[in-house]
């Protein structure tokens, strides 16, 4: 397991109508997965294969089995909404198909150009039909162009985007400064149980895993979250909180964590610095220790609350590395133009895809506590500015040495959920063993 | 979860549990030394406003309460994580205890062995250890800087 990323993708969503024929598929497509040491050569494209809870469900998994697995796995994302913030315009009634209402399967087919990609998803929507698979949806997920057409990893919002991901023992990946865990000398991977199932995770042993070992073994969770990104909103709201063009992208710093070229806070914090942003040695090589109060990066910054590294004094201070998420993703729907002078209402946001061996102590703990409070570093109400659950009313502290704070007021929410749920992804034996299962 | 009161960002925790035969005055001496030291590893949390022990029922009941900040599951496996020694030394000393180092099963047991709160008052129900540490260090130092000018 390891992150990898390809500019074009489809998420097929799919619902199992035959049980049977879907398991040996199931045992057939396992060859055609991708393994970590498929990506060991340079690879044009890869598919994964995920079930929800009412996926393993309808594909007649054991009762015993199906409840071995953890409660949030089982409930999924929609029943989680109270404790995940998905309230309001964000809740699951307002998700879109097939959300709203579950899905069994995700299908992701990622690839270097459109056209490879477009071919093995062909491919594989015959197979589907074959197979006792319904396509629910697809959703169609590609890097935006840049100035010249080609593309480029900049989200919708208009920030450079992966830079950071945790580094994982074992995953045979060059270990980039900033990636796992600081220590004392240097920077360590995390455990890879934090990623993976039936592995040792940071505490230094492997937790219980669902039943059977064959089944949950090697395998992970995957966590779906399609976000809208409100993007005139925050285009205007940048533009009605700062003095001039430099200031606003100061606070558009200042709320990211990182200027929109992707040189950290921590590193540059008066001015952009694209040299700094394009060396991957140095880009993500700081810690916070030097700034607990905030003032280069304001404790409340977006990628500050989803990383806080060595820089929380407070609580769960010791515990950061324990909330960790790989994040793979790319964004949907078309660019908003730079000159556009109202929403379009267009749909367009990110589809999100986090792994973690615990969603309930990673990505739940991650989006209750990190994303949509404040009172763990001490920023009492505030939530992340960039894609907490505010409501208009939001605010955001910006600590200013020699000033007193500056706070941005009157926040609505930049993102609102607009669907998700939570998979299981099995490891290449798990699947084959799934085709196995008698009926 | 029912067993656990929220008001504000304030939660309330009650939990009764069995006392082991003969280890009440070894869980004593554990309750006493906690106390000296002022919480031990308790304060590193940064959430947790109060905590009261009380052994009764002639040495065989313990009696837990505490109130802090956030939901219950927000931090406590931090806090396992942190401290299964303290925890350990503690509840240790109870029947059907697991151990702090199998997190689902010391959640499941310390809420297993709660009870519901009848009654509650909390005067700032809306203010966190953290708002309360610091307004404590704005007013010292805003006293000091009265001091100086003074």
């Amino acid at each position: 397991m390891r992150p990898y990323r390809f500019p074009f993708a489809h998420y097929h969503l799919l619902d199992v109508s035959d049980p049977a024929r879907v398991r040996r598929w199931l045992g057939g497509v396992a060859g055609r997965c991708t393994t970590v040491a498929g990506l060991d050569a340079p690879s044009s494209q890869a598919l994964n294969v995920a079930l929800s809870w009412q996926g393993l469900s309808a594909i007649g998994t054991p009762q015993a089995s199906l409840s071995s697995f953890p409660q949030e796995f089982q409930q999924g994302m929609a029943a989680r909404a109270d404790r995940l913030g998905d309230v309001g315009d964000s809740a699951p009634v307002h998700w879109d198909a097939p959300f709203d209402k579950g899905v069994h399967m995700l299908v992701v087919v990622s690839a270097m150009t459109p056209a490879d990609r477009d071919a093995a998803s062909a491919a594989l929507l015959s197979d589907f039909r074959d197979n006792g698979l319904t396509l629910a949806d697809t959703i169609d997920a590609k890097l935006l162009p840049g100035p010249d057409g080609r593309p480029v990893p900049i989200e919708h919002f208009g920030y450079r985007d992966g830079i950071t991901q945790p580094a994982i023992e074992g995953s045979g990946e060059p270990m980039l400064p900033g990636a796992g865990v600081p220590e004392a000398d240097g920077w360590r991977a995390l455990k890879t149980g934090e990623f993976v199932l039936g592995r040792p995770d940071e505490t230094g042993t492997i937790p219980d895993l669902p039943s059977p070992a064959s089944l949950a073994g090697n395998g992970s969770f995957v966590v779906l979250r399609k976000l809208h990104q409100h993007v005139f909103a925050f285009r205007d709201f940048l533009k009605r909180s700062a003095r001039d063009e430099a200031d606003a992208a100061l606070l558009a710093a200042k709320m990211m964590g990182r200027w929109r070229s992707g040189a950290p806070l921590a590193l540059a914090a008066e001015h952009d610095d694209p040299v700094l942003a394009a060396d991957a040695m140095r880009n993500n090589q700081f810690t916070y220790l030097d700034d607990l109060r905030g003032m280069n990066c304001p404790l409340g910054a977006h990628a500050r609350r989803l990383n806080p590294r060595s820089g929380i004094a407070g609580p769960n201070g010791s515990s950061v590395h324990r909330h960790r998420l790989l994040r793979q993703g790319l964004p949907y729907g078309s660019h908003l133009p730079a000159d556009a002078s109202a929403d379009d209402g267009a749909a367009r946001g990110a589809v999100m895809l986090l792994v973690n061996a615990d969603i309930a102590r990673q990505f739940e703990f991650v989006q209750k506590v990190w994303i949509n409070d404040g009172d763990f570093a001490g920023l009492g109400n505030d939530k992340d500015p960039m894609i907490g659950g505010n409501d208009g009313s939001g605010s955001f502290t910006i600590p200013r040495s020699g000033a007193p704070r500056r706070r941005l007021t009157g926040l609505p929410a930049f993102v609102s959920t607009r669907g998700g749920e939570y998979f299981f992804l099995p490891g290449i034996a798990a699947l084959r063993f799934l085709a196995e299962t008698p009926s | 979860m029912g067993v656990v009161l929220k008001m504000g960002k304030v939660s309330a925790l009650t939990a009764i549990t069995k006392i082991l035969p003969d280890h009440a005055d070894a869980l004593r001496r554990t309750l006493q030394g906690l106390t000296a030291a002022n919480g031990g590893k308790i304060a590193s949390l940064g959430t947790i406003h109060i905590v009261r022990w009380v052994i009764f029922d002639n040495d065989t009941r313990l009696f837990f309460a505490t109130n802090f900040d956030g939901d219950v599951e927000d931090y406590m496996r931090d806090f396992a994580e942190r401290a299964p020694d303290g925890i350990d030394a503690i509840w240790g000393h109870c029947e059907g205890y697991p151990g702090a180092r199998d997190y689902p099963k010391l959640r499941d047991y310390i809420l297993g062995s709660a009870i519901e709160t009848t009654g509650y008052y909390c005067a700032n129900p809306d203010v966190t250890v953290a708002d309360t540490n610091k307004a404590l260090d704005w007013k010292a130092k805003f006293d000091k800087f009265l001091d100086q000018i003074g």
